[in-house]
């Protein structure tokens, strides 16, 4: 039996038997009453028993003599472990003592990273490690913004995925379930993530997934059910509110009043008044089901898991409304056997997602919420009068253009599916004692379909579509990637060495076949043929990138005093030309175990202190075109004459072929210098304390800054753009405490960071992005705009003032920064950082008796926003206004700081200024937990489960913030226009209940 | 492995592989000739920005960027701004390639000749549209091969005119009359840039810069030509029935039924499956049956209405020019009082429309096929007329102007208004240019170069007919130049007034 420091049976506990004299060797597991047991041992011995689990000391009990028929009995007792300093941390390609790290690490705890109900894994690890920011919205399988120590590329920001040592190359791995998850290492710096060469320079996320433990086969089911809904509806005009507005907006242009707006008109519209809010938002349901199975022998462990996710939307619209589903299935198993060892994974994963609806004829015209929020109160939801049945405006009357968002989530389709197989094989060989040769084959294939399919339907002006249309895109990516390591490992008296030597080679590969076709009629088939065979086309295209490395490492420990690592990685990139392929990759970093050095007399509550730093670069080629180096033809550019003259439409095409892009062909490697010191405490044997200051210089930065129009391309070239810095110190408290019969434990961190551009393009010119501006000596994407000085009360108020084209009474008056006399672009300014000057995550955890709670507040401190949702609801124009609106300027309402409302703005009210940008610092209690163990005592009479732990869990349950917005933390493009709110699907609040059964 | 790095492009041809063969030549100026029908250019927003700043038509748009354009009130990062320009530029660079590349090819001299005749002829088509919207621009006259060969300095708009009347003259000696008599792969192609089309755009061009006499011998070879007459029918200039007429001096070609389906809005990279659509037509259409966003002035309509037909009709062109109210009006087959009620006095672009063809734009969505008259013969006339006015030969210009008058039955202008002077003549030729092109773009060109938002008379005049000048702007008679060009580009200053 084992138990822990109280008494209580600790379930899950590796035990191995070994027999001293013969090297036979037996394992086994506890179970659910810390009982574990070995059957049929032979006789003989010594043998000796070693007990490990995570979280626990191990144990070795030595010295056992067995005699043939009789039972033996043991009760260990393991001890928690507070400090983690000799739990196993991955840092490419090998494990080491977290005490013998000497870069920049972060560990996440698997266990609150789980509690997150998400399709992500990234989105999981949200405020729990310090110095990975993570941006999201609230769609259903959207793409998750994640970042390590800040911006550091202008093309993918996202750090490189490595899961069980296999690099994920093709897009973020939402496709894996957070579920299997073993451990979470956060490589930060390059002396860490150095040997991962091309990839690290955005950081790297090493997942080490569940393996089997040797022992009788293990099944657990966890599972959780919740609802989400959007927590917060803003508050929009309602008909009456509306009409009155927009009345003034047309008077005030002089223009005659919409018929539907004006109650002297037989077309007014009084009897409508939709809040689309309402109508649109509902409960949503999230599930995941988790089954694992796992066991093995001595030799052999295998663990296979079954995972089953699924988010519905939480806005209304049918079948087309957003929704994510996922089914994955992984398997890995692992074998020895003498000098070999070898072991295979392969995991399978079926995704389904439905999205949120973007017309093809109307791009870039708003999304989801803003479409929702600007739709007209005098609109119906339903209108049987209409193709398709929903409502919309009427041009003549209304004059509106509003899109019925519930309406075209339920006329469209548009989803994505995606197969993907990701399968491992590695064998290693050790043909001397600590000489070991491991070959790696990996192959990730993935298989996508994307449909969209938009049916003939009238939701009224604008949104009129005629000809029903379908493209259906399937495409294909693989990557290859074979690796041959070589370690060796010395030790001899106080002196440790371990070098690891290796090359790679990685082919990637995507292609797609897209088919288009239009002209459906009704009664619809989803299949090409069925519409007008004139109107079918279809268009292909593949792409192939290789990556060839040569890499090195040299660990170095002395007498645990002393800790040098040195990597080095030389690659080759398809991506560039001959002459700019080959990258060189270096770092070094050093630790000092102050705590080990006898000369050094640390207070008693110093148990452990180490100082580490180090130097390094890294390289980046992953940008999104593999032939970016050299300029290509058009052969699409074509053009048509006619036949005969004076004739009607005969035209015949003539084929145009042209050079339409423009290439850079000296684009060359990416590189990263990163640099940091830390220090590592271990205080009164409860607490680990971790402080940590970095820089990092980013150069040549692959990017495609504008180019001039007048260049006449149809691209902005890839070119080595920028430098950035960005530089930011971290802290990790870790606290555990037994107070009473309750066990406590606190985890937070924090982290600042600062980021600079150092250079931009060949010119230093700015690049503007939305409310934003990125120049030299400031942050990337800093957002920039007007500043506003009140209202033009009348006329000689606006001869007074500095000239403003088109300015009338009851318009904004905008500051002459520059002091010209005119008022133009250059009377703008930096408005506040979009990045925040502090981030932070606090997770408290406490259990007693079989009740454990855990609470996870995480937050931003300092950063703005440019609330561009609110922007385009107080445009005062036709489309649907945010309530403040109502308290708009009038030669008798004057002491307001809301311009006049006037179709066509003239004097640009609504242009980017500080009126829009708003503090976008929050607090939000991300997560909450109330779990309940079963006793043992009750369990045993099932004879069939023996754990079982019940929870209710609360995400997005609270947040302070002075954000006006549906959600702070929004989804921008997270670079240039990074604190731009244009809305950002707002993140839902979620109430689970969650059940883990093992059998 | 090593050897694996060196991966090739499978879908596309490599620049240095090009530019080898006669076929090659002959591929890469029709692609010049694409982007003539890109969004910025005469698929839309060309037709947006030429029509709505002048007196004939007027903009009630909810997009700000067709509202907001003749109201001279545009915003200098907006969409009407940058999108023609980009067209534009994007077939400069089109052509610099054809006429840097093609001279070293080996092939026929004569094809080699037209090809280039056509490369110049639309080089200083484009550079004719940037001096003539956007004053003074940017001037790249080679390739950009690297990235430092991206910035080219913004030159004054009369070195862009100078550059314009060089290509437009080179053209013109390269090009031939007709593509009926040439023999090689572009033979029988029409709608090619021929050398009428050459000399009357250099005319046009010679015209802008106040240079008459030198305009006057380009208009005179034109019609020398005897190539080129006035079609009978006014309307045949704008329907997709009599496209490339004997009228039509130069047009840009779209079709319904010749390329993709999916629209080629650009500026992005052309896709094979890019239709040949327009887009001029459910934009400028009738409320209800087209998106509505320009409209006739007012004006237009009342100046048609001053002088009936010899035979006491009202001027055909009226009723080919716009929808308007009297009962007997038909919309796209329904009637307009039964649509927009009797009283209401609202007028609505028919000029390019495809009233009679189809129930309504929204069937065919973007889908015209309408191609773009750009020069017509009649345009060569009443030019031709004015430049010999402007010389002082008034009384020479009469038979020109007739001739643009009589096919539409208007009385002899010669007994009507015998005896002109220069300065009643210039009034005269306004008037008839106003109403023979109306809702062709050309008005608010002859408005600036006449110099008549300079002269306060004419402004108030102007302002009294279409309310839109109220917001004019010393300076505003050019577009501003993109911001994004500003941006991107050291050294492009903005135009003045803006």
């Amino acid at each position: 039996i084992v138990q822990n420091d109280k008494g209580d049976p600790l379930q899950g506990v590796s035990v191995i038997a070994h027999n001293t004299r013969n090297s036979f060797s037996a394992g086994a597991q506890t179970d659910a009453g810390g009982v574990f047991t070995f059957p049929k041992l032979p006789s003989g011995g010594e043998y000796s028993f070693s007990f490990s689990n995570v979280g626990y000391e191990s144990q070795t009990l030595s010295g056992y003599r067995l005699k043939p028929g009789t039972t033996v009995s043991l009760v260990v007792k393991l001890l928690q472990t507070v400090q983690s300093l000799n739990d196993l941390v991955v840092v490419g390609y090998v494990a080491v003592r977290k005490r013998d790290l000497t870069g920049s690490v972060g560990i996440a705890n698997p266990d609150d990273v789980k509690k997150t109900a998400t399709y992500d894994i990234a989105r999981s690890l949200q405020g729990q490690v310090a110095g990975v920011s993570v941006q999201g919205s609230g769609e259903p399988g959207s793409f998750v913004n994640i970042k390590i120590r800040g911006v550091s590329s202008l093309n993918d920001n996202n750090p490189l995925f490595v899961i069980d040592g296999v690099p994920i190359i093709n897009e973020a791995p939402y496709d894996f379930p957070i579920d299997d998850i073993e451990s979470i290492q956060v490589l930060k710096d390059a002396s860490a993530g150095a040997i991962y060469g091309s990839r690290a320079a955005a950081g790297v996320i090493i997942i080490t997934t569940k393996k089997g433990k040797s022992g009788p086969m293990q099944l657990h089911y966890n599972a959780y059910y919740g609802v989400q809904n959007i927590p917060k509806k803003l508050p929009l005009t309602d008909r009456v509110q509306y009409q009155q507005i927009t009345d003034a907006a047309e008077t005030n242009a002089g223009l005659p009043l919409a018929p539907a707006n004006d109650p002297t008109s037989p077309q007014y519209i009084s009897n409508v008044n939709t809040n689309w809010q309402d109508a649109a938002f509902k409960t949503g349901i999230i599930q995941n089901h988790d089954l694992n199975f796992s066991g093995g022998g001595l030799n052999t462990t295998y663990n296979v898991s079954l995972n089953y996710f699924d988010q519905t939307a939480t806005v209304r619209g049918g079948p087309g409304e957003p929704k994510y589903n996922r089914y994955n299935f992984n398997a890995n198993i692992q074998s020895k056997a003498g000098i070999i060892s070898f072991g295979a994974r392969a995991s399978y994963t079926q995704s389904h997602k439905q999205d949120l609806t973007y017309p093809h004829l109307h791009p870039n015209i708003g999304n989801e919420i803003v479409d929702l929020d600007r739709a007209i109160p005098t609109v119906p939801v339903y209108d049987t009068s209409r193709l398709g049945g929903f409502g919309g405006t009427n041009q003549i009357t209304q004059k509106a253009i509003v899109l019925n968002i519930i309406g075209m989530n339920n006329l469209l389709d548009n989803y994505s599916n995606r197969n993907r197989f990701l399968g491992n094989a590695w064998v290693e060989v050790e043909p001397l004692h600590n000489l070991k040769y491991k070959m790696n084959l990996v192959y990730d294939w993935t298989d996508t379909r994307d449909f969209f399919f938009e049916p003939q339907y009238d939701l009224g002006w604008y949104y009129l579509n005629t000809i029903a249309y379908m493209t259906d895109t399937r495409g294909s990516q693989y990557t290859g990637l074979i690796e041959n390591l070589l370690t060796y490992h010395l030790e001899t008296g106080r002196h440790t060495l371990d070098l690891l030597a290796g090359q790679s080679f990685e082919k990637d590969d995507e292609q797609f076949l897209e088919g288009i076709e239009s002209g459906f009629k009704p009664p619809y088939f989803y299949s090409f043929g069925t519409g007008d065979p004139t109107t079918a086309s279809v268009q292909s295209g593949e792409q192939t990138a290789t990556l060839s490395a040569w890499l090195g490492r040299l660990n170095y420990n002395f007498d645990q005093r002393y800790l040098v690592t040195v990597n080095f990685r030389r690659d080759g990139s398809s991506k560039f030309s001959p002459d700019n392929r080959w990258g060189n990759f270096a770092s070094v970093a050093g630790a000092w175990n102050i705590s080990n050095e006898k000369f050094i007399h640390l207070p008693k509550f110093i148990n452990y202190a180490k100082l580490r730093g180090g130097t390094g670069t890294t390289g980046n080629q992953n940008f999104p075109s593999n032939y970016a180096f050299t300029a290509y033809i058009n052969s699409n550019a074509n053009y048509l004459f006619a036949t005969v003259p004076n004739a009607g439409p005969d035209q015949v095409l003539a084929s145009g072929s042209i050079q339409t892009q423009v290439a850079d062909p000296t684009i060359k490697w990416e590189t990263k210098v990163t640099s940091s010191v830390g220090l590592d405490l271990g205080l009164f044997h409860n607490m680990e304390f971790t402080a940590e200051y970095f820089i990092n210089t980013s150069k040549d930065l692959i990017a495609q800054p504008p180019i001039p129009l007048s260049v006449g391309a149809t691209n902005t070239p890839y070119v080595n753009a920028a430098s950035l810095r960005n530089s930011g110190l971290e802290f990790t408290l870790t606290y555990k405490k037994r107070v009473g019969a309750v066990d406590l434990s606190v985890t937070g961190n924090a982290h600042t960071l600062h980021n600079k551009v150092l250079k931009l393009g060949g010119t230093n010119d700015p690049i503007y992005g939305a409310e934003s501006k990125t120049e030299v000596g400031h942050e990337v994407g800093e957002i920039y705009g007007y500043v506003t000085q009140g209202i033009f009360q009348n006329a000689s108020d606006i001869a007074k003032h500095a000239t403003q084209p088109n300015a009338a009474p009851g318009d904004i008056k905008f500051k002459d920064l520059n002091g010209d006399g005119v008022i133009d672009a250059n009377d703008q300014q930096y408005l506040g950082s979009a990045i925040p000057k502090l981030y932070y995550g606090l997770n408290v955890g406490a259990s007693w008796k079989n009740v454990d709670f855990s609470i996870f507040f995480q937050g931003n401190e300092g950063n703005k926003i440019v609330n561009g949702l609110y922007q385009t609801l107080m445009a005062g124009q036709y489309t649907n206004h945010y309530i403040d609106e109502l308290n708009y300027w009038t030669p008798t309402h004057t002491n307001t700081n809301i311009p006049r409302p006037i179709i066509g703005d003239p004097n640009g009210n609504d242009r980017a200024s500080d009126r829009w940008v708003e503090n976008g610092s929050y607090v939000r209690l991300q997560n909450t937990q109330l779990g309940y163990t079963v006793p043992q005592g009750m369990l045993a009479r099932t004879h069939v489960v023996k754990t079982a732990r019940l929870y209710v869990s609360g995400q997005n349950l609270w947040t302070l913030t002075k954000y006006r917005g549906y959600d702070p933390d929004i989804i921008s493009d997270g670079l240039f226009s990074r604190g731009f709110d244009y809305g950002s699907f707002p993140n839902p609040r979620t109430v689970m209940f969650g059940v883990q059964v093992g059998f | 492995c090593t050897k694996q790095l060196t991966q090739t492009n499978p879908n596309q041809q490599t620049a240095q592989t090009f530019w080898k063969t006669a076929t090659d030549a002959v591929d890469g100026v029709n692609s010049v000739y694409g982007s003539l029908m890109l969004d910025g250019s005469y698929m839309r927003f060309t037709h947006v920005v030429l029509n709505t700043r002048g007196d004939d038509a007027t903009s009630n748009s909810p997009w700000d960027q067709i509202y907001n354009c003749g109201k001279f009130a545009l915003n200098v990062d907006g969409f009407a701004a940058s999108a023609p320009f980009t067209a534009y530029y994007q077939g400069v660079f089109r052509a610099n390639q054809v006429i840097e590349s093609v001279p070293p090819i080996v092939m026929d001299t004569a094809l080699k000749n037209r090809v280039l005749g056509q490369a110049y002829f639309l080089r200083g088509l484009y550079y004719f549209h940037l001096a003539d919207i956007y004053q003074n621009v940017p001037m790249p006259l080679t390739i950009a091969q690297s990235s430092s060969d991206y910035y080219a300095r913004q030159v004054s708009q009369d070195t862009v005119w100078m550059q314009v009347i060089s290509d437009f003259t080179k053209a013109a000696t390269l090009l031939p009359v007709s593509y009926a008599d040439v023999t090689g792969l572009d033979a029988n192609q029409f709608g090619r840039a021929t050398k009428g089309a050459a000399l009357a755009y250099l005319g046009k061009t010679l015209l802008f810069t106040k240079q008459y006499a030198a305009a006057a011998a380009q208009f005179q070879a034109v019609i020398n030509l005897g190539v080129y007459s006035l079609v009978p029918n006014y309307h045949d200039n704008f329907t997709e029935q009599d496209e490339n007429n004997p009228e039509s001096i130069f047009e840009v070609q779209f079709s319904r039924s010749v390329g993709g389906t999916t629209q080629g809005w650009g500026p992005g990279d052309p896709q094979s499956n890019w239709a040949k659509y327009e887009a001029r037509a459910i934009t400028f259409g009738p409320r209800n049956f087209a998106y509505c966003d320009v409209q006739p002035t007012k004006a237009l309509y009342y100046e048609f209405l001053q002088e009936p037909t010899a035979a006491n009709q009202v001027d055909p062109r009226l009723y080919a020019t716009m929808f308007y109210n009297t009962p007997t009006m038909k919309v796209y087959g329904q009637s307009f009082q039964a649509t927009f009620g009797v009283a209401d006095s609202e007028v609505f672009c028919r000029k390019y429309e495809n009233d009679g063809f189809v129930a309504s734009e929204f069937v065919w969505q973007f889908a015209s096929g309408i191609n773009s008259r750009l020069m017509r013969y009649a345009d060569v006339l009443l030019m031709y007329a004015e430049c010999l006015n402007e010389e002082g030969n008034t009384a020479q210009a009469y038979p020109y102007i007739q001739q643009v008058r009589a096919r539409v039955g208007l009385a002899d202008l010669a007994t009507v208004k015998p005896n002109l002077t220069q300065a009643q003549m210039r009034d005269q030729i306004a008037h008839e240019r106003f109403l023979e092109f109306g809702l062709e773009g050309k008005r608010f060109d002859d408005i600036r170069r006449w110099g008549w938002l300079q002269d306060p008379t004419k402004l108030a005049w102007l302002q009294a007919r279409d309310p839109e000048f109220k917001t004019y702007t010393t300076g505003r008679e050019y577009m501003p130049i993109p911001l994004a060009e500003i941006e991107a580009n050291p050294g492009v200053i903005q135009n003045k007034g803006w």
